[in-house]
């Protein structure tokens, strides 16, 4: 997918009005099921990417869904943008009107389906990961709703990704003598997502001034890496830097399968 | 070395207690993304929100840790 359009500040400003959810591909049967019947490739089979832009029912499409945003916005990068963040504000403006109070309610905090692959989204996105966790189940729901209230506020959006775990055994790509305690865990990821550092560690007993400043020094001494796709793949393999997915793929040119278009020939 | 990270460190923990979160550091916020259907479904039916839906793979050729 074209992801220059996601992080085009007219974008990012229109998605404030939005619910932007960002799966992961072939990380959930149920979810690969749904996102087949969002859109299906020429192939029939669900490739890589998806994208969509759907009324608040999850069902009515308000563009034309494919592969990426250049299915429904078209022209130079810029332009393409604009034209989306465009549509994004009408379709918005649209609700906005058909919207009660309850919009105004702090949302849930946004999080990642479990530890691993919130760990691996956070560093394709180049963020930090902030990981709530607690093995008592109230105790979880607590740091999620005082983090949540963090995490949409204009000082933080955007700048995390979340995960909420429930069990110490989840951390084990932390090393064996890694021994969580209940409170909130900011991660650095390494390049490949795999593992990664403690950077800030706010334990579940400290107030909310903690708990932002932790937030606040993260932000401030997070350092984004550029990668670059050849190279990175280069060095995952000469690493052995390998993620397996939780269903099998089926795009053919990530598996290498495509066929190439024959010329078409010139008739005389 | 060690004696400049012993002074350092507690440094930009001051800074960061002493100053907010600064615009430039905000130029860096991206889109903020619920992780699964359920709880974006959710939120949109009872916000009445309209949905931004995007789904990719988080490796290339099984390497991850790049979309």
């Amino acid at each position: 997918m074209d992801r220059s359009f996601l992080s085009k500040p007219v974008v990012i400003a229109a998605s404030r009005d939005f619910v932007c959810v960002r799966l992961a591909t072939y990380e959930s049967k149920a979810e690969a099921v749904f996102l087949k019947s969002v859109f299906r490739a020429r192939s029939g089979q669900l490739e890589n990417t998806v994208f969509a832009i759907l009324a608040p029912d999850g069902k009515r499409q308000l563009v034309r869904s494919g592969r990426s945003p250049n299915f429904a916005f078209f022209g130079a990068e810029d332009v393409a943008a604009k034209q989306m963040a465009s549509t994004m504000n009408r379709i918005a403006a649209q609700f906005k009107t058909r919207r009660t109070n309850k919009a105004t309610v702090i949302p849930p905090l946004p999080i990642v389906a479990d530890l691993r692959l919130a760990l691996n989204v956070a560093a394709c996105d180049n963020q930090p990961l902030v990981v709530a966790y607690s093995p008592k189940a109230n105790e979880r729901k607590l740091l999620e709703s005082r983090l949540a209230k963090l995490a949409w506020s204009d000082d933080y959006i955007g700048q995390f990704l979340y995960v909420s775990v429930g069990n110490a055994k989840a951390f084990k790509q932390f090393g064996d003598k890694f021994r969580p305690e209940a409170g909130i865990y900011v991660i650095e990821p390494d390049k490949f997502g795999l593992k990664g550092d403690v950077a800030v560690r706010v334990a579940a007993s400290d107030d909310d001034t903690k708990l932002r400043d932790g937030l606040s020094l993260a932000v401030i001494t997070h350092q984004k890496r550029m990668k670059e796709t050849f190279e990175h793949r280069a060095a995952g393999r000469r690493e052995g830097a390998d993620w397996k997915t939780k269903i099998p793929v089926t795009d053919s040119h990530s598996l290498g399968t495509a066929k190439k278009r024959s010329p078409r020939r010139r008739s005389r | 070395m060690s004696q400049l990270k012993t002074f350092l460190i507690p440094l930009a923990i001051v800074c960061a207690t002493a100053l907010p979160v600064s615009a430039d550091t905000k130029k860096d916020a991206q889109i903020a993304w619920f992780g699964t259907w359920k709880q974006g479904l959710a939120e949109a039916k009872r916000s009445g929100r309209p949905i931004l839906l995007v789904s990719a793979a988080p490796h290339c050729r099984n390497v991850p840790g790049i979309w």
